[in-house]
């Protein structure tokens, strides 16, 4: 007969991997809005940056869980479970209601959308989806976390430090491009002066 | 120029989630999800938007 330990250590294996999963899922759109940035040539609108905002805030959720594991005393492990996922379904509703609002400007009829369409579907639509997905395994991992949450976790692997360095990378990249971008927009603006 | 200071707050939540600083990282998580709610909605709400 199984005993609630051996049920906790095969829910810390699964709860161990959901955050690294979460984490490498939401950083695929991330690059591919570079792709389309910079090898497409499309510069992206305010509403496609707060999208990408609204991504990275939600990779921060299981970031939160993945950076705290390693030290169970300071933290209990239900606790930085809820509290990640929390902060993945605050950024994920936040996205979600980002991207609805770019698909309604667009859903007039004979309106060509905003950017080339990947597969059919505009950027913002693929947005939308993505959200609903973040949502909906945000809210899967709250509801299953008493069985979820890793109670006992070692020193974080080599692949924790390579998701991490991935989505850092990430966030880094687009605070440097979007910096860049606006100082090179004032300083063009100074000069019409 | 806002989008670039939000992107600049999550970096610092990033370093702060990565260093272990916890009360820092609820508060500038507090303040990125203001940020890009208030952005949106000064967004939805300006005539600007409506030629995207």
């Amino acid at each position: 007969m199984p005993s609630a330990t051996d049920h906790s250590a095969n829910g810390g294996r699964l709860g161990w991997m959901l955050p690294h999963f979460f984490l490498g899922a939401i950083s695929v759109p991330l690059l591919a809005a570079f792709w389309v940035e910079f090898i497409w040539q499309e510069a992206p609108c305010t509403l496609c940056l707060l999208q990408r905002m609204c991504m990275l805030l939600a990779g921060m959720g299981p970031l939160w869980i993945l950076s705290q594991q390693a030290d169970p005393s300071r933290v209990a492990p239900l606790a930085l479970w809820s509290r990640g996922f929390g902060v993945s379904v605050l950024a994920g509703a936040l996205g979600l209601s980002i991207a609805l609002r770019q698909i309604l400007l667009h859903i007039l009829p004979d309106d060509p959308g905003f950017s080339s369409p990947i597969l059919g579907y505009h950027l913002y639509s693929w947005a939308f989806g993505i959200f609903v997905l973040v949502l909906l395994c945000s809210g899967g991992c709250l509801l299953f976390a008493q069985t979820l949450a890793p109670t006992t976790v070692g020193k974080k692997s080599k692949i924790t430090w390579a998701t991490i360095g991935l989505f850092g990378a990430l966030i880094l990249a687009n605070t440097l491009v979007v910096s860049y971008k606006a100082m090179a927009a004032g300083l063009a603006a100074g000069d019409l002066q | 120029m806002i989008e670039a200071g939000i992107f600049f707050l999550l970096t610092i939540l990033f370093l702060a989630l990565v260093r272990g600083y916890r009360t820092l990282a609820v508060v500038v998580f507090l303040l990125c999800f203001t940020f890009i709610l208030f952005d949106f909605l000064y967004h939805a709400t300006s005539p600007l938007s409506l030629s995207l």
